[in-house]
């Protein structure tokens, strides 16, 4: 917009013009008008000119940064920034020219307008790739022939329709050749017949190498779509595989779950049941299973025992995720015993190093065990704060921020409303979710064990 | 200068920013800064909450670039009464 610029000097003459004023007094009043609205900042850190604006001061916080060329950290130091604000008036005289207008809500026809644009680019980078993908499947099927990597060529460098017509250009030429070979046969009769048999060879390898031609070049009108259904098919095929795997897991474990509290004629799986001092033998037991694993490396025993300490810890502060205990002793033993085989692999190396690395792997152990007891138990809630129902734009994480003020624990937002939810993802506007009660231990984000397992629930749910 | 004076000439001097900027003029004050009018192009906003697409018309806007100077100048003296409190 700034096509011209009008300078102090102007500025002065107009004013003069406007108010009948000598020029020179008009400059001796802007000379001491800047001067004094910078006094003004100073003191008041704010000034106002009626008709134009105000000019404020205002408080920059410090912030931290990095230092681009080194990468250290710096902090930034607050300041004092310029600010001019203009005045309502001012504002609506300006933009004059556009007042008329009016934001407008785009409804399905606009949203159309995106999505259409998004639309061709998709499918056709999808069907680069599969083009790709046939391609190496061609190249592994058809290894041996010979006809296959020219076609390739003639493929990849020309679009469908192209190569059709360049081929069946070809095609014509080729058989001109071939009926030049044969003329020249005819012609060649006088020579030797042991030439002739070979130039007829060649004649009809060329025919039946144009015959593979032509069936290459009928399927290969077909293959982008016989090839994007299969990969779709393959796609939905590794879906359902892995989804079928999951609930076949999900039923094992749950078969095992009862078979176990069958055995032990334990109450059913609910919070805070078994009492404590059983969790407390199991324990011991494990103790004993690791020293008898362990014997030979004392330190490592000693880091084991630091877990078990750490664990009954845990089994203080969360009694009741202590019913699972059991379950997870047998992963243990196997767990353990892998940490046991990647330290007696540490120690052979570096004998030194031991304190070190038994400090380093004792918590991802202690995290590893959590993970499995937690893994195994079913939670059921009996106790809900109440019913939310899903407003458009709404999600998981924030009904879990409203409600329990952290929005990670969406988890057991989506535990509770399994029935109703496929994943994390589904929320639809008009559901009804139950809102389950959260123990002090579960909503209790700063527990390091607590946010990994957390952690661990969301990537199981989001299928990472 | 009387304090009528003052004030008559001050006014004018509104008056003529005001005018200058809405011929669409930018006007440079020495030692203080530059006054200008921008233009902000039409844009579409998404309500992130209902996801209501909206088509924001353009927009005159009135814009004051402080003299690097002064800003300077501001900074400086403000930190100075930072340390002071």
């Amino acid at each position: 917009m700034a096509e011209e610029r009008l300078t102090i000097v102007d500025l002065r003459r107009l004013i003069a013009d406007q108010a009948n004023v000598d020029e020179a007094v008009v400059g001796q009043f802007l000379s001491a008008l800047f001067p004094a609205i910078i006094d003004g900042l100073r003191t008041d850190k704010s000034v106002r000119i009626y008709g134009l604006g105000s000019f404020k001061l205002q408080w920059v916080e410090p912030r931290k940064s990095v230092n681009v060329s080194t990468g250290e950290p710096i902090v930034i130091e607050g300041y004092q920034k310029l600010c001019f604000t203009p005045e309502q008036s001012l504002k609506e005289r300006v933009n004059e020219p556009y007042a008329n207008l009016v934001p407008v809500e785009l409804d399905a026809a606009g949203k159309a307008l995106p999505q259409q644009k998004r639309a061709p680019i998709d499918p056709l980078q999808k069907m680069e790739e599969q083009a790709e993908e046939i391609k190496d499947l061609l190249q592994e099927l058809n290894g041996t022939n010979s006809v296959e990597p020219l076609k390739e060529e003639e493929y990849k460098e020309q679009p469908a329709e192209g190569v059709d017509e360049t081929v069946v250009e070809e095609q014509p030429a080729e058989g001109v050749v071939e009926s030049t070979v044969e003329e020249q046969n005819a012609e060649g009769i006088a020579e030797t017949a042991e030439t002739q048999e070979g130039k007829h060879q060649e004649g009809k390898d060329k025919e039946e190498d144009v015959n593979k031609k032509r069936e290459k070049q009928h399927s290969r009108a077909y293959r982008p779509w016989l090839v994007a259904l299969i990969t779709i098919l393959l796609f939905i095929g590794a879906l359902a595989g892995g989804y079928f795997y999951l609930q076949y897991k999900v039923e094992q474990y749950a078969d095992e779950l009862n078979k176990k509290l069958e055995n032990k004629d334990e109450a059913p799986m609910v919070f805070g049941v078994e009492p404590l001092d059983e969790a407390m033998e199991e324990e011991d037991a494990v103790i004993d299973e690791l020293d008898s694993l362990l014997k030979d490396e004392n330190d490592i025993i000693e880091a084991v025992k630091k877990v078990a300490a750490e664990k009954e810890i845990e089994a203080n502060i969360e009694p009741n995720k202590a019913s699972k205990e059991e379950k997870s002793e047998t992963v243990q033993v196997v767990n353990i015993g892998d940490a046991k085989k990647r330290k007696k692999s540490d120690g052979n190396g570096q004998t030194t190093n031991s304190p070190s690395t038994n400090q380093t792997k004792s918590p991802t152990l202690k995290i590893e065990k959590t993970k499995i007891k937690e893994f195994q138990k079913k939670r059921e809630f009996t106790e809900f704060l109440g019913i939310e129902t899903v407003v458009a734009g709404s999600r998981l994480t924030w009904i879990a921020k409203k409600y329990y003020g952290e929005k990670d624990l969406w988890v057991y937002i989506y535990e509770a409303n399994r029935d109703v939810l496929k994943n994390p993802e589904s929320v639809q506007p008009g559901m009804h979710l139950r809102i389950p009660k959260l123990s002090k231990e579960m909503m209790n984000m700063h527990d390091e064990t607590n946010r990994a397992y957390v952690k661990q629930l969301q990537d199981e749910y989001l299928g990472k | 200068m009387t304090k009528m004076q003052t004030e008559a000439l001050l006014n004018t001097t509104s008056d003529v920013l005001v005018q200058a900027l809405l011929d669409g003029k930018s006007v440079l004050m020495q030692n203080f800064g530059t006054l200008e009018v921008k233009q902000k192009n039409e844009r579409l906003t998404v309500h992130p909450k209902t996801g209501i697409r909206t088509l924001t018309p353009p927009k005159l806007q009135v814009y004051f670039k402080p003299n690097a100077g002064l800003k300077e100048e501001l900074k400086r003296s403000n930190e100075d009464k930072e340390e002071q409190k």
